[in-house]
């Protein structure tokens, strides 16, 4: 065996190694805050923080008496209305913009402005204007999404290499051709980057949105709970929240790893 | 190629009087011209090669021809047939599939396999057929690509991606190619082996080439005839009739006795 391959054959027994070693630790790190949850609340009392043997107990229960179901069903359902309706203005508005200048140039700062605006706190008022139901979850998250989609579909329209175009064109593609075989492509690492934050934005707001007014939903259950001083529900209902979004991500990260096979660098680099 | 409705006389494109002002900052145009009263004409199956120090404007000469740039002034002919003028333009890059293009930079598109970005201009016209997947094919075949049809432009080292950008333009034929050192931004090495693959696929096909370079000696080795452009305003200041016989190996023009006066005589023009 020589110099170069006993290297590289001890570089990937390091590496394997080196991955075992981070498992492990973040084994250990996950057990090392349920500990220190459950001796904190062991020092306070279940009234101010439930421990996590019970709130996952909880959780066993509300999945098997179903009582899950039907608020995890409608939070779902707000979230990907919201997320889908926003991204799709997110996206088509930069591009209708981006086909005039002098649109561009006269509408942006409003735009731009409105990014300021915070959004969550317009939620009172959309429960005025559309009810306690869905359609006021529906308007909030479509807002939030369409806000966190808008400036980088924007930036990537701006920042689509010309030369690309030009050589299509050269090779006799339509207006339309490269809007769909070009810059469509080169736009859509921007929008599985804006994707990435609007996700877990879209069920934040949905809860929130529940929380605020409404008959159904986690939000909605987290709040009941916490109205009957029912601090388990409280922790229960924010695990189950966090597990949708992580859940959500893991299936976002599929279908982007999917989409952008073809890119150098890959899952490796961003999680 | 070519039909015989042109007669022996009318070039297959000719360039009269071209000129071309940049504008300044302002909007407004400046009184520099990067191009004035440049004429050429090209005969059907000519190799015609192009010198010039840099930032002559060679790059823009080839715009202008491959409809991607308009002229300020003169007029650019195919077959008799005006393309364009310093006073009415609409750019039609690349005009109906009638001029190729094979720039600098190899514009790949990253996100196509080496196949699916030869294949691109069957793609955007008139279809992707048998014969199509066939001519692609023994073009790859011929550049020495076979075996690399499914890998991702930057899996592939430059020489590669400019073979592949060389054949995606002569796989569908174009009656005109320009080519705009398209073999800069190599090794000596693999420059060779590009000039040497170019000159036999030319040999096939007998195409109508502009080249645009700035070394000497690959504009002899190439080319039927050498143009030699002046500095900023550019124009044609020298025309040389290259009679070495074809075939030709680009590494045998070199010892050729005729070759160093050649040499001589073009390096005190492009001065």
């Amino acid at each position: 065996m020589s110099d170069a391959v006993m290297h590289k054959a001890t570089a990937r027994g390091l590496f394997r190694n080196r991955r075992r070693l981070v498992t492990v630790g973040r084994v250990l790190f996950g057990i090392g805050v349920l500990l220190i949850w459950q001796w904190v609340s062991a020092l306070t009392g279940s009234l101010v923080m439930s421990p996590p043997t019970r709130v996952f107990a909880r959780i066993v229960e509300l999945i098997v008496t179903g009582g899950l179901y039907y608020n995890l069903g409608v939070t779902l359902l707000e979230a990907l209305v919201g997320l889908t309706v926003g991204t799709l203005l997110g996206i088509g508005i930069p591009f209708l913009l981006h086909a005039s200048p002098r649109v561009t140039e006269a509408t942006l700062p409003y735009f731009r402005g409105a990014m300021g605006v915070p959004k969550l706190a317009l939620a009172p008022l959309f429960m005025l204007w559309f009810g306690i139901g869905l359609a006021s979850k529906f308007a909030l998250i479509t807002l939030i999404v369409f806000f966190l989609v808008f400036e980088p579909a924007f930036a990537g329209l701006h920042a689509i290499d010309q030369r690309l175009v030009t050589m299509a064109r050269i090779l006799g593609a339509s207006h339309w051709q490269v809007t769909r075989k070009i810059i469509w492509k080169s736009l859509l690492p921007f929008i599985f980057g804006a994707l990435k934050s609007a996700l877990p934005w879209s069920v934040a707001a949905a809860v929130v949105g529940e929380f605020i007014s409404g008959n159904a939903g986690l939000g909605f259950m987290i709040n009941q709970a916490n109205d009957l001083m029912d601090i388990t529900g409280v922790f229960a209902g924010i695990i189950i929240v966090t597990t949708l979004v992580v859940t959500l991500d893991i299936a976002l990260n599929r279908v982007r790893d999917q989409a952008l096979s073809w890119r150098a660098v890959d899952s490796q680099t961003t999680l | 190629m070519t039909p015989a409705t042109s007669e022996p006389q009318t070039p297959l494109l000719a360039v009269r009087g071209l000129g071309k002002q940049f504008e300044a900052r302002d909007g407004r145009k400046s009184e520099s011209w990067v191009l004035r009263d440049l004429s050429m004409a090209v005969v059907d199956g000519e190799f015609v090669t192009l010198v010039g120090p840099s930032g002559a404007g060679k790059s823009t000469l080839l715009n202008m021809i491959a409809q991607v740039d308009t002229p300020s002034a003169g007029e650019i002919m195919l077959r008799g047939q005006t393309l364009a003028t310093g006073e009415h333009n609409k750019l039609n890059p690349g005009w109906n599939r009638q001029i190729g293009y094979v720039t600098q930079d190899d514009n790949l598109l990253p996100w196509r396999t080496l196949i699916d970005n030869v294949l691109f201009p069957f793609e955007v016209y008139g279809g992707v057929d048998a014969a199509a997947r066939e001519k692609a094919e023994a073009l790859m075949n011929a550049v020495g690509l076979t075996g690399f049809e499914h890998y991702h432009p930057h899996e592939l080292s430059g020489g590669m991606r400019k073979r592949a950008a060389l054949i995606r333009t002569l796989v569908y034929d174009p009656p005109v190619i320009l080519m705009d050192e398209p073999f800069g931004a190599v090794d000596a090495q693999t420059r060779l082996q590009l000039q040497n693959d170019l000159l036999s696929l030319w040999r096939l096909g007998r195409k109508t080439i502009v080249f645009v370079t700035h070394d000497i000696g690959e504009a002899i080795a190439l080319g039927d005839r050498v143009l030699v452009l002046s500095r900023a305003p550019a124009k044609i200041i020298g025309e040389h009739p290259i009679k070495i016989p074809r075939p030709r190996k680009i590494e045998d023009v070199f010892s050729l006795p005729e070759f160093p006066t050649l040499y001589a005589t073009i390096r005190a023009q492009v001065g």
